[in-house]
């Protein structure tokens, strides 16, 4: 058996990208598909006549250790510090999942399809959904896609920083479908209005 | 067949012939030091079998320790050989820019503290010419402790953390383990 290489899914050798940016300081990820059921029961029987399906919601959360924006900056550009590796200048807040990559300027307006937009009143009207995928890495550079969470919101947003631990905010989040390497969700209806 | 045994240099890493050098620094009255590695796996099991299907690694760390004998600046007055003037304490083993270790053991320089790197070389006949053996990169002082006891010498003793550690590179340069993770927000 030797010659084996690591193979499973672990969280050393998976990759979370968020609107198509690598979460490289992601510490956990989980998601939740839930199938809401009726079971209706009925005069004259014992069990329940069926198992109907009412309605499908994807639900999960992620978890992040933060570091904060302008920091690298700082410190490599001003000093010279050597900084951790893969580091960047604009933190990895959640302004800074744009497509762009550029950090959301607290000053600025428009709608341009940032997370962080989830989060922000003013942009709630406009908000732009984001996909989540999920990979695992190979030993080869290679990377198969386990998971994709495509339209997603956050709906909560939890900072928490403790006397010895490292800041960590949690994203709580909502997807319209979940996407799996074995299976591949479709929408089940556009609704009736005033058809036809 | 091997007839002879003249000639034969030291060809093994002993105590005697290595040398430790923090950040760039021989670390002279250096007694011991030791490291270690530790991949941990997780088994992957499942009904059916006794056995597990593999074992998958799920992290990295590296640790160690090392232990200094201790001299004062009085060493240089006594007229000892090969010791520095201002003593080695842990003051004075520079690390980083501008720091020494001491930064990782002072609340007030915590912040300002910066990894060091320990190397382990082997001395050979050319003193221009040592070769590397081991590496740890990235390390911060975790405990300091000492004794002194009747009978005995004071001797410092550290431990520690660091990033990465493993073999020298094949040219006598690098690092034979490198990081494995991405580049935060890259596409």
């Amino acid at each position: 058996m030797s010659g084996m290489i690591p193979f499973f899914l672990t969280g050393a050798n998976a990759k979370v990208r968020v609107n198509n940016k690598t979460i490289a300081f992601c510490t956990d990820l989980s998601y939740s598909i839930k199938v809401a059921h009726v079971n209706p029961k009925v005069l004259g029987m014992y069990e329940g006549h069926s198992v109907t399906p009412l309605s499908y919601e994807v639900t999960g959360s992620f978890t992040i250790i933060k570091y904060t924006r302008g920091m690298a900056e700082q410190h490599d550009g001003l000093h010279g510090d050597k900084l951790p590796f893969g580091v960047t200048e604009t933190g990895n807040g959640i302004g800074a999942w744009g497509p762009d990559g550029v950090v959301y300027d607290l000053t600025a307006s428009g709608n341009d399809g940032r997370a962080n937009q989830s989060l922000n009143p003013v942009y709630l009207k406009n908000s732009v959904m984001f996909d989540i995928e999920v990979y695992q890495k190979g030993p080869h550079n290679d990377e198969v896609p386990v998971a994709q969470l495509p339209n997603c919101r956050i709906i909560q947003s939890d900072f928490k920083l403790s006397k010895r631990g490292v800041a960590t905010q949690t994203f709580q989040f909502i997807a319209v479908y979940a996407n799996e390497d074995t299976f591949v969700t479709s929408a089940s209806g556009v609704g009736q209005n005033l058809g036809s | 067949m091997r007839a002879y045994m003249s000639k034969v240099r030291a060809g093994f890493v002993t105590g005697a012939n290595a040398k430790i050098m923090i950040d760039n620094v021989t670390v002279a009255y250096a007694t011991n030091v030791g490291y270690d590695i530790n991949v941990q796996t997780i088994p992957i099991e499942g009904i059916g079998r006794y056995e597990v299907w593999s074992n998958e690694p799920v992290s990295y760390s590296c640790s160690g320790s090392l232990s200094i004998i201790r001299y004062t600046k009085r060493a240089s007055e006594s007229g000892i050989s090969k010791v520095d003037a201002d003593g080695n304490t842990v003051d004075q083993v520079p690390t980083g820019a501008s720091g020494n270790l001491a930064q990782h053991l002072d609340p007030s320089k915590l912040l300002v503290s910066e990894t060091f790197d320990i190397k382990i070389f082997e001395k050979t006949k050319d003193a221009a010419n040592e070769y590397r053996v081991i590496e740890i990169r990235d390390c911060r002082l975790t405990r300091r402790s000492g004794n002194l006891d009747k009978r005995g010498i004071l001797m410092d003793q550290f431990t520690f953390v660091g990033v990465l550690a493993g073999d020298a590179g094949a040219d006598n340069t690098g690092l034979s383990a490198s990081e494995s993770g991405d580049e935060d927000l890259k596409s």
